[in-house]
């Protein structure tokens, strides 16, 4: 598990996309701090790797696009921004389908034959998490089947009891389920254990879809994947890191976005309380915090907090992004039911993760359109002091069962 | 916009960018072949601000763009259908134009994988599946043995009422051209960092499913 950890460590060792340099401390009347001083500045002005700025392109439909290859791992691979569009976070779509076309070997299969048969836990290691999924699902469909079965002839058996109600019928009857239960768990260990085989024997049926992606000459398979950003990810990463340039397309043209564009472009309207505003605000809040955040919506939340990330552990904690106002009336106009509050908590609850309730204090208007208005000579927005004006609580909410915890 | 323009936006990241015709033939037809389109078509790019960028990285890969269907269809369409063909490995999907509540939208039509889970059996009735299958026969009838799904895509801020549903079975019903209504469709609903959620939608009562 350590070493697991320290691979992870390796692999994703910065926690956003940017370089951070730590000079030491300078001391005017002490020549050797001097010294050390200048031995950094040498080494950070030669042998660091220049920032490079990532791009992303807004298309039709407010999707924010990263298609090239090197910017995507970037963004992944330093705080986890972003989520490949035909994969579940990490973009690896291209590598999966080389393997389920049987254009490439994977990794697990590399092994010869008479290994294969033996180091099957080890393959299962080495498998994509999306493939590990279905196994899983397999395993739980072929199971589901045969209790069905089972059940069926458990309700016949059922019904010959009822007809014959002698008592050594009965003995038998029992003991015939009581096989067949055994059989039935053999039939799905043994089923388990042919799984792979399975996923490796789908490769054979090509559908109409997959020889239009093979590109023959290359032997490869043609990228359809890239990674998609949420709008509050593009804007964290322009706004507080300038690590990306974005782009929109303009007819023919790419037309470079400034911040303030970017930002005018994803909000739905300019008001104080705009949704986009507000999770914006929290995303910054958790970001510069360290939390990893990424999109709660499997869970019916707004977003998901990881530690670090997704690879290293599960999330802990899901997010619901509410306003708070000012005028109270407006409160009570937009505070959510409880009841579909405790709904929310009891499938967040379903995956061990707790709910917080985070409070953005809404500025009154007047506040928020004198910044708005208030631009510099180039119309840019002053966005500290607009997000200065906001303010976050938190309240965790979580079940509490009188008759189970007392303390 | 023309095809070609439309082309030229999906493909380009360049402040300029010029399209010369080889052969000086016209861009009539709206779908050329992937070769077609290879040969036909140099690339002229020019980038006076940009020139630092590594040109190869940062052309958009031409032939994915080349894959998907040049048909006029919506963002959200597209993206479920995406979804469904490269991720879930659905096959045969295709766009459903529908008219609901006076306005026009897409409903994608599709067959699942082989080893899709909530087939027909375990989600009706045990005891009206005699019944259904006979249905089913009379209503898939052309199309062979094999069960369409409908799918409607939604995005995450649209607000859906039963009327709108309703409707929405019907007209798939009435522009299929099938006997009844579906037994159910499939909510796609679209989020902004890409993820797809799908939710049945069942036309009455349907048996829960077995966990």
């Amino acid at each position: 598990m350590s070493k697991r950890r320290r691979n992870l460590n390796q692999l994703y060792p910065n926690p956003l996309p940017i370089n951070v340099y730590q000079f030491p401390v300078l001391f005017p009347h002490n020549l050797i701090s001097w010294i050390s001083y200048a031995y950094s500045y040498y080494r950070f002005v030669t042998a660091s790797p220049k920032l490079t700025k990532s791009d992303v392109l807004i298309v039709e439909g407010n999707i924010h696009q990263v298609k090239d290859e090197q910017d995507q791992k970037r963004l992944w691979c330093n705080g986890f921004f972003g989520k490949g569009i035909l994969s579940r976070s990490e973009p690896t779509w291209h590598e999966r389908t080389l393997v389920r076309l049987g254009l490439k070997e994977n990794a697990a299969y590399n092994s010869n034959n008479k290994n294969r048969n033996k180091s099957k836990n080890r393959d299962k290691k080495n498998l994509a998490s999306e493939d590990i999924t279905k196994l899983r699902r397999n395993e739980r469909n072929l199971y589901k089947k045969q209790r069905e079965k089972l059940e069926q002839e458990e309700v016949q058996l059922r019904k010959q009891l009822d007809l014959a109600r002698e008592s050594v019928d009965e003995r038998k009857v029992v003991q015939a389920k009581l096989d067949k239960l055994k059989e039935l768990k053999l039939k799905v260990s043994d089923e388990q254990k042919t799984l792979i085989k399975e996923i490796n024997e789908e490769i054979k049926e090509l559908r109409p879809e997959d020889k239009k992606l093979i590109n023959a000459k290359e032997h490869d398979v043609n990228q359809l994947e890239y990674l998609q950003l949420m709008p509050v990810e593009t804007f964290f990463l322009s706004f507080s890191l300038g690590c990306v340039n974005v782009y929109e397309k303009k007819e023919i043209f790419l037309k470079l976005l400034s911040t303030t564009e970017l930002f005018l472009k994803s909000v739905k309207s300019l008001k104080a309380d705009d949704k986009f505003i507000m999770k914006y605000v929290v995303y910054h809040n958790y970001r510069s915090k360290g939390w990893c955040v990424r999109s709660g919506i499997k869970f019916g939340c707004d977003f998901l907090i990881y530690n670090k990330g997704p690879p290293f552990s599960h999330a802990e904690f899901c997010l619901i992004v509410l306003p708070n106002y000012v005028d109270e009336s407006k409160n009570r106009h937009v505070s959510k039911k409880f009841s579909l509050l405790s709904g929310i908590n009891r499938v967040i609850g379903g995956v061990r993760k707790s709910m917080i309730l985070v409070y953005v204090n809404i500025p009154e208007d007047e506040q928020f359109n004198r910044v708005i208005n208030n631009r510099n000579e180039n119309d840019l927005i002053d966005f500290e002091k607009l997000f200065k004006l906001y303010k976050v609580t938190e309240i965790m909410y979580s079940r509490w069962q009188p008759s189970r915890n007392r303390d | 916009m023309s095809p070609l323009s439309q082309y030229v936006c999906n493909t380009c990241l360049f402040h300029y960018l010029i399209i010369l015709d080889l052969q000086n033939k016209p861009f009539s037809s709206r779908r050329l072949t992937r070769r077609n389109k290879k040969q036909r078509m140099g690339l002229l790019l020019a980038d006076p601000f940009f020139a630092n960028y590594s040109l190869k990285q940062k052309l958009f890969d031409l032939r994915s763009e080349l894959v998907q269907d040049n048909e006029v269809m919506s963002v959200l369409s597209n993206q479920v259908k995406q979804n469904l063909v490269y991720y879930n490995l659905w096959s045969n999907a295709k766009e459903v134009p529908i008219v609901v509540s006076d306005s026009k939208c897409f409903v994608l039509k599709a067959l699942p994988p082989s080893d899709f889970s909530s087939s027909s059996s375990d989600s009706l009735n045990f005891k009206f599946s005699k019944l259904q299958e006979a249905e089913k026969d009379s209503s898939v009838g052309s199309d062979g043995r094999e069960e369409y799904e409908y799918i409607l895509p939604v995005d995450m801020d649209d607000k859906i009422t039963m009327k709108f549903l309703d409707d929405c079975f019907e007209q798939i019903k009435i522009s299929e051209r099938i006997a009844s209504r579906p037994n159910r469709i499939i909510l796609g609903m679209v989020n902004d960092d890409s993820t797809i959620v799908y939710y049945f939608v069942h036309d009455g009562i349907a048996k829960p499913r077995k966990n």
